[in-house]
């Protein structure tokens, strides 16, 4: 493993030594083929990805060491993936968000675990209904639960105020679930 | 400790998951989720839901996508 430290590898990019460049992608490319499959799918990930780490190498001069490596990296390939996202399926928003949130404060509300299981079984279906929420609560789900960010970076990453940040990820969790879990006849079969 | 309401409960548990609840009112979440009928089992699917979510590492495609990077750049239109 090469001994350099990111910035190491970056003022040697800069200088022109594209392998160091190629080290630092080796990198963090763990972490970005992730967040990219998830958010783009398996086939166009490494196509976004790559464009990405381009902006990244043509974006080396401006690069001041602010944020760290890794989080500059993360927030060009978070940005080519939203907008690739956007390009490739324009979101689709037919639920109504806070008439999922209403769900869980009825105290009768409940549901039956076997479904639910069932339905998280086929991860085709939790993806489409990733499609159907506001992106915003999409971008919590993917970033804070799939990527692990803390709401601060999620923050950062895609623009957003703090509060509503850490009110996104409370809100996408309940109505995801509450979509999965709704007795919808059309969705059971699909799961099976 | 206070006893919670299953509405007051289940807006808590996002918090929760993410140890950001204060220790008083994580014990009060504990102790309804030990005695309600309805929430645990809403409680344990949801958290099964989100970590389905969870990305898994696909060392694979690494070595893949440094090389189509190293290619990209290598264009002459590519300079940083």
């Amino acid at each position: 493993m090469d001994p350099r430290n990111d910035l190491d590898l970056i003022e040697a990019a800069k200088a022109g030594d594209t392998a160091s460049f190629g080290e630092l992608v080796r990198r963090h490319a763990p972490r970005l083929l992730a967040l990219a499959r998830q958010f783009v799918g398996p086939d166009a990930a490494e196509d976004v990805l790559q464009e990405a780490m381009v902006d990244a190498y043509r974006g080396l001069p401006g690069f001041a060491g602010h944020a760290a490596v890794g989080t500059w990296l993360y927030r060009i390939a978070v940005n080519r993936c939203l907008q690739e996202r956007r390009r490739a399926k324009p979101p689709v928003v037919d639920v109504e968000p806070m008439e999922l949130l209403a769900r869980w404060e009825d105290p009768d509300y409940s549901v039956d675990p076997a479904l639910v299981a069932a339905r998280r079984a086929h991860a085709e279906t939790l993806q489409a209904l990733l499609g159907q929420l506001p992106e915003g609560y999409r971008n919590a789900l993917l970033l804070h639960d799939g990527q692990g960010l803390s709401a601060s970076e999620l923050a950062a990453v895609t623009g957003i105020p703090l509060g509503t940040a850490k009110s996104n990820i409370r809100r996408s969790r309940l109505a995801l679930f509450a979509l999965l879990a709704q007795d919808d006849r059309g969705l059971l079969e699909e799961a099976r | 400790m206070t006893v919670l309401s299953c509405p007051e409960a289940r807006s808590m548990v996002s918090d929760y998951i993410d140890g950001d609840l204060p220790p008083a009112l994580a014990r009060s979440l504990e102790e309804h989720l030990q005695s309600c009928p309805w929430c645990p089992p809403l409680y344990a699917s949801l958290v099964e839901t989100l970590a389905d979510l969870k990305a898994h590492d696909d060392a694979a495609g690494v070595e893949r996508l440094v090389a189509r990077v190293l290619d990209a750049i290598a264009r002459p239109s590519d300079g940083p």
